[in-house]
């Protein structure tokens, strides 16, 4: 498995370092707010796009999970940190090329893969176009790292996994959450936001 | 503990999401016709009003990415940026909320057919003001009917369908909802000088007197023709039934801009009304008598779902692609109403 993982992060980081052009768009889309922001938008047009009383209750519900499911998810995913720890392939190899700054987290799971599938899964839940939008650019966000030499494969799907686990849990015992939700839409309601 | 790393590259990115929010909202305005946030009327061709919002997204990547160098070295964590980005889309509706409301793309626009041949008079009622119409060349009692606005919107709706009635033979009177009116039980006096004063005009046939309204001027019309028998037919325009639906609700910005929604709650009274008329109740009264509750398919105020259980003793009607502001402005609903009311009464 592990060398699988190697044999297909070196096929994809030896992409990196050869056309400056590509290495810009490879930077653009693997740094911190590119897609992230792109990803974090896709709650927004869930929040204001029902054109129903009831389609509105279902979209606010879908963004309140996904929100929780992003703070818990992160939770567990420093959690599995501190029980496994596995180095970043430009630290564990030499050869890689590197197109970011250093991180000095644990490379599995990949904490960007995780938000990214969260948001995915999240929107998935009330619209599939904006499910495979969000996926679409998760996916995108996980071969940029990968290319780009901070994350190998497995890490990215260990955290796209993970952050789709973290939602379908969160999904299935959202009965705690009604009363958040309605806070929530109250007070947003107060601003005709809900 | 919240660092940020770099203030400057944390309001740089404060205002990147800023203005990619703004250019959501506007996709959003511009593909569900929000008129609560459109900076244009997207439903207007040609096409790039549609790309306001896209242009708006791409200016922020554009600005952000072409100015910040420090963009792969470690900035804020992800629960700042989250923060950020909070703030960020904040900060859009703070800037596109008023500016719809400047701007107001979506006004409405009167959409009468003339009503030279009509008269309009002014007509004093007990407790206010109203408009008489009627077919200038009507010389024999015909069917009258009562036109109720909703207190917080425009008239020139329904006096377009007051019009268009008028041509077709009614005697058509549209009291006005003064404020003084807008309380529980004040609001009950309305119907009933309205009726004393149709069933005695010459033109109005006592016999074939309807009600209608608008908004919680049709739940009003419901709670009075449960009320009165001399009532011989309702239609209720996209009626409230609960305070519910009175509530501030993201669904008035899909009609109406920032103030003007804030206006439409009457501060607080739309909600004490609807709970003292009950139009729910009042409804099984009204039969056998004919009622016809009329929504547009887009009612982005009361959910239709729960409108569909409760009708069981009025005829149940939806337009679409009409909203429940627009309904009363629908040439198509106006046409339905007036048919309805001539196969009826």
């Amino acid at each position: 498995m592990l060398a699988w993982d190697w044999a297909l992060f070196q096929a994809l980081n030896s992409l990196a370092g050869r056309w400056p052009a590509f290495d810009g768009l490879i930077r653009f889309l693997m740094n911190d707010y590119a897609l992230t922001t792109a990803l974090s938008a896709l709650l927004v047009v869930l929040w204001f796009r029902g054109r129903t009383p009831e389609e509105r209750r279902a979209d606010h519900a879908a963004v309140l999970c996904t929100i929780v499911a992003l703070l818990i998810g992160m939770a567990a995913l420093k959690g599995l940190n501190l029980l496994y720890f596995r180095l970043r392939p430009f630290t564990a190899h030499d050869g890689v090329t590197l197109l970011f700054y250093h991180p000095s987290d644990s490379s599995l799971p990949s904490n960007a893969a995780a938000v990214a599938f969260t948001f995915a899964a999240g929107a998935a839940r009330r619209s599939t176009w904006l499910g495979a939008l969000g996926a679409a650019l998760g996916v995108l966000l996980g071969l940029s790292r990968i290319i780009g030499g901070v994350h190998y494969p497995l890490d990215i799907v260990a955290g796209a996994l993970l952050g789709v686990a973290t939602l379908a849990l969160v999904e299935r015992c959202s009965r705690p959450l009604t009363l958040l939700l309605r806070g929530v839409r109250g007070l947003a309601a107060l601003l005709y936001l809900a | 503990m919240l660092k940020f790393v770099s203030t400057y590259l944390a309001l740089s990115y404060l205002a990147f999401a800023a203005l990619v929010s703004a250019g959501v909202l506007q996709v959003l305005a511009a593909w569900r016709a929000l008129a609560g946030l459109a900076l244009f009327d997207y439903r207007r061709r040609p096409a790039w009003r549609h790309a306001c919002g896209p242009l708006l997204i791409a200016l922020g990547y554009v600005w952000f990415f072409a100015t910040r160098r420090e963009l792969i070295t470690p900035g804020p964590a992800g629960a700042e940026l989250t923060i950020l980005f909070g703030g960020g889309v904040a900060l859009a509706l703070a800037v596109t909320l008023p500016a719809a409301a400047i701007l107001r793309p979506y006004r409405p626009q009167a959409t009468s057919t003339g009503p030279e041949a009509m008269q309009a008079h002014p007509a004093r009622l007990a407790p206010g003001e109203a408009t008489l119409l009627q077919d200038a060349a009507q010389s024999q009692p015909g069917p009258a009917i009562c036109l109720l606005p909703d207190p917080a919107a425009p008239r020139e709706p329904l006096l377009d369908l007051a019009d268009r009635l008028a041509r077709r033979g009614w005697l058509v009177l549209v009291p006005a909802w003064g404020e003084a009116l807008q309380r529980y039980p004040d609001a009950l006096a309305l119907v009933p000088a309205a009726m004393a004063f149709l069933s005695r005009h010459p033109l109005a046939d006592a016999n074939r007197l309807a009600v209608a309204g608008v908004g919680l001027g049709a739940d009003l019309a419901l709670r009075a023709a449960a009320e009165d028998r001399s009532i011989r037919a309702v239609v209720a325009l996209a009626p409230l039934w609960e305070p519910a639906n009175a509530r501030p609700s993201l669904g008035l910005l899909a009609e109406m801009t920032y103030p003007e929604a804030l206006r439409w709650g009457l501060r607080g009274r739309r909600g004490r009304l609807l709970d003292g008329l009950a139009s729910t109740q009042a409804l099984p009264r009204i039969a056998p008598r004919p009622a016809l509750v009329l929504y547009g398919g887009d009612d982005a105020v009361v959910p239709l779902s729960e409108v569909r259980t409760r009708l069981q003793t009025a005829e149940l009607r939806t337009m679409p692609g009409v909203g429940h502001l627009s309904l009363a402005a629908s040439p198509e609903a106006a046409a339905n109403v007036a048919q309805w009311l001539d196969d009826n009464l």
